[in-house]
């Protein structure tokens, strides 16, 4: 294994391929930031031109620019408060108040390495542990995933910022919203008015644009403010990020660890990893309370998770040949065009190539450091528009994204009524986060409900299918620590002056500056 | 005098407007004989990537070498292909729209609900894929053969669970087949894709999966085939018994080809017959197709409707049989 992994980084540090792959980076990292264009389309455009390069070359360059746009999310949620990708949802939170703060290189900066450490720890869990995470993965089904969803909805408690309720509200529409569209088992289509693109559900793309960009769309116009917020160059900002992130060793180890495990999952994985990241390690913080408010920590841990998941939302393709996201489904294409047959054999018959793209993923992450490193001062540079020009571009943006996902007008209106809807929820001081969470989980829990339901079917009962399986029961057990949490901890807290501290303590103050 | 250029100006914008409109409505002689004069598109109602969309890219990759112009892939996916079958079924007929359609879901979308196109909305090219339904179980089952499960789930009905690609789909209906000429009665689970059917086979949450040969090939070792729905054995599963061979009257395939709206000028549609007759006739072209896991089998648009107009029939009984349908 280890000649094979020598010579797949001998095959990748060709200097043509690095090329293609440091311009696919720079492309995916545009990709990425520009709302609408997700990361599943930046590889679905790139997949036919990789059709002439060889076979490992192309997969290359669409590891390259999968890796590049997950970054890119973190850019325009940090600058314009509007995640450039699904996963980059988490980030926004304590990455846009930095921007407001005049920290807006500070938190590109952070995001980049973080982004950079979460690709390198995923893509060492898939060189070496692909097969027994696949073998776990496999272990979801339907209640596991009904529960996971659940676990999920939890998260709500740490996004709502003021109120509770007020995020709970927001939750329940969410959740309301993923119940438009086809009955995954009926058949029967729901709520769709006689749209009958309807039936397909709320698509998640344009409802996140329209919920996260219109808002801040006309609240820029409401404001009388030139600029989005003060910006200057600051000297040695560049030095003193790097170390400061790096040494927030257990928020980046964590949280990458989680975005592996989470993004691997079937179905689930990608858009909640950020979510479950930035929760536990809200939980575990020193200062919670400073979390939505402008805390690093919060841009480093949903960063790192989500930029884990690319390499392992790839390991059920590459171990088992089933494409467990989106942009695993595109990429199963590209390597069916090549003739490779992803699966368990693809490491023994291919393994040439297969080696060469899960090593090029490592060289995908550096190249994607140095790219980033050069970028990151022109990035930063965005909000130096004035509002004037800038709103109008995210406007228009966010209508040809929405269009773009599969030249539906729908999908338009879809995003134009979900950002009217998320403008006045904000007026109410609804969030927009857990009205996105609402969405994403919603259709996850009513699948797994639905289709538990009719495997009990077949004989297992319901209790028994729910609640007493051991993944299960783990879930079950994490959803009301999840809730019971901070209750404890906080008495915890009051009895002894000195609370579990995972995180080393010196540098606790960095999060808060 | 501002107000008489506004007028004048919205009149001409109008003019030019019915202008258009006008050219739009007929497709002349002269068009028909420069055809193709611009990019033709390519309509894939499935995600990139999907098996659809490897088919249609292999055809594209020879596309050039018969017409001037180039075919653009455009996905309208959702549904189980109905957004992009609508779209097709709506296009203007004038060759430059074509799209793929398949089988039973063109059939079975209108039985279902309401749709915005029937089974006959289409000028059928071709078929390219002919992908026969196999009866599977995880390698490592209990069941060894097909009488193993028959025998189980006549013992306890219901009680061994089938995965298939959402309701109203080939596998469904092949289901829905199955018990009724099999006699027996199993649970169907409707997943949202052959990807989680493989996902819950796998990970031991369903017992059986109702699917295509091209999704076990992809990797037989982890599935035992226990038949297929064939009149002979298949060749790229030689060893699969056939349903027919084990005394079950059970033959049913997923195919996919392509097709124009409705009413595309004869001639047009020749043209595009031709090509795609001799693309698909390329050694190189079934090479490509069976690296990729499709499973070629073409056949011309004329033979594929009087087939589809079979199948209506026989879907309706079936579904009408188990209320599914009114």
């Amino acid at each position: 294994m280890l000649g094979d992994l020598l010579n797949g980084l001998l095959n990748t540090l060709d200097i043509s391929t690095l090329l293609i792959m440091s311009l696919c980076t720079m492309a995916g990292i545009v990709v990425g930031t520009l709302p609408g264009l997700s990361a599943t389309m930046g590889v679905a455009l790139l997949v036919p031109l990789t059709f002439g390069m060889e076979a490992a070359t192309g997969l290359l360059a669409l590891g390259a620019l999968y890796t590049g746009a997950m970054f890119g999310g973190a850019n325009s949620a940090i600058l314009i408060n509007t995640p450039g990708t699904p996963a980059a949802v988490a980030t926004t939170f304590d990455g846009y108040p930095l921007t407001k703060k005049g920290q807006a290189d500070r938190a590109l900066i952070t995001a980049l390495l973080a982004s950079v450490v979460g690709g390198i720890v995923g893509t060492i869990f898939l060189i070496f542990l692909s097969t027994p995470l696949a073998n776990f993965a496999l272990g979801f089904g339907p209640p596991e995933n009904f529960w996971l969803a659940i676990f999920g909805l939890t998260i709500i408690g740490s996004l709502a910022g003021k109120s509770i309720i007020k995020g709970l509200i927001g939750g329940t529409f969410g959740l309301m919203l993923a119940l438009i569209g086809m009955d995954p088992v009926s058949g029967y289509p729901r709520f769709t008015f006689g749209f009958y693109n309807l039936i397909e559900g709320i698509n998640l793309l344009p409802a996140m644009i329209g919920f996260f960009s219109i808002p801040q769309v006309i609240s820029m116009m409401e404001r009388k403010d030139k600029y989005i917020a003060k910006y200057e160059e600051r000297k040695g900002i560049y030095k003193k990020t790097i170390s400061e992130t790096l040494k927030r060793r257990m928020v980046l180890l964590r949280s990458s660890i989680i975005g592996t495990f989470v993004g691997m999952l079937p179905g689930a994985g990608g858009n909640v990893a950020g979510f479950v990241a930035y929760n536990e390690t809200k939980r575990f913080s020193k200062n919670p309370k400073e979390f939505g408010k402008g805390n690093i920590d919060g841009v480093i841990t949903s960063e790192s998770a989500n930029n884990a998941t690319v390499s392992s939302s790839l390991i059920p393709l590459l171990t088992l040949g089933i494409p467990g996201s989106p942009v695993a489904a595109v990429l199963l294409g590209g390597l069916l065009i090549h003739g490779l047959q992803p699966g368990a054999k693809l490491f023994t018959e291919s393994s040439g190539i297969a080696y060469t793209f899960v090593v090029g993923l490592l060289v995908a992450n550096i190249l994607l450091l140095l790219v980033g490193l050069i970028g990151t001062r022109f990035f930063a540079k965005a909000i130096a528009i004035p509002i004037h020009y800038l709103a109008p571009v995210i406007a228009v943006l966010a209508v040809i994204g929405s269009y773009s996902i599969r030249n539906s007008m729908l999908d338009v209106f879809v995003m134009l009524g979900c950002g009217l809807l998320g403008y006045f929820a904000l007026k109410a001081d609804i969030t927009p986060g857990p009205i996105v969470l609402g969405l994403v989980l919603g259709v996850i829990a009513e699948n797994g409900f639905v289709l538990s339901a009719v495997i009990s079917e077949t004989g297992p009962s319901m209790f028994t299918l729910f609640f007493t399986r051991p993944i299960s029961l783990v879930l079950i057990i994490l959803t009301v620590l999840s809730i019971l949490g901070p209750l404890l901890l906080n008495l915890r807290r009051k009895k002894k002056d000195n609370p579990i501290d995972i995180d080393s303590t010196p540098h606790q103050k960095a999060g808060g500056e | 005098m501002k107000k008489f250029y506004l007028i004048g100006f919205s009149m001409l914008i109008l003019l030019f407007a019915s202008a258009c409109a006008q050219l739009g409505t007929e497709v002349s002689s002269e068009d028909i004989e420069s055809y193709p004069d611009k990019d033709v598109r390519n309509i894939v109602p499935f995600s990139a990537g999907g098996t659809t969309d490897v088919n249609q890219r292999i055809i594209e990759s020879y596309w050039k070498d018969y017409f001037p112009e180039n075919m653009v892939i455009e996905y309208y996916e959702g549904a189980g292909g109905e957004v992009g079958f609508t779209e097709l079924s709506k296009a203007k007929a004038d060759g430059y729209t074509m799209g793929s359609i398949n089988t039973p879901h063109i059939i079975l979308q209108p039985l279902a609900r309401e749709t915005q196109f029937e089974y006959d909305s289409f000028d059928i090219l071709a078929r390219l894929v002919h992908d026969p339904q196999v009866l599977a179980v995880k390698a490592d089952s209990d069941i060894d053969d097909l009488d193993e499960f028959i025998e189980k789930v006549k013992e306890k009905p219901k009680s061994l669970s089938v995965g298939l690609t959402g309701t109203y789909t080939g596998d469904h209906l092949t289901t829905l087949k199955f018990m009724d000429t099999a006699d027996v009665q199993v649970t169907p689970v409707p997943l949202a894709g052959s990807a989680d059917q493989v996902k819950e086979l796998l990970g031991g949450h369903i017992d059986a999966i109702m699917g295509n040969v091209g999704d076990v090939t992809k990797d037989l070792d982890q599935f035992n085939v226990l038949a297929i729905a064939t009149e002979e054995r298949h060749e790229w599963l030689p060893d699969v018994p056939t349903f027919k061979e084990q005394g079950i009257d059970l033959v049913a395939a997923i195919d996919r080809g392509l097709a124009l709206p409705k009413d595309t000028p004869q001639e047009i549609h020749d043209k595009l017959f031709e090509a795609l007759e001799q693309i698909t006739s390329l050694p190189e072209y079934e090479e490509k197709m069976e690296d990729a896991g499709l499973v070629a089998d073409f056949l011309p648009g004329d033979e594929w409707a009087e087939l589809i107009e079979e199948q209506q029939k026989e879907a309706k009984e079936v579904l009408e049989k188990f209320d599914e349908i009114e």
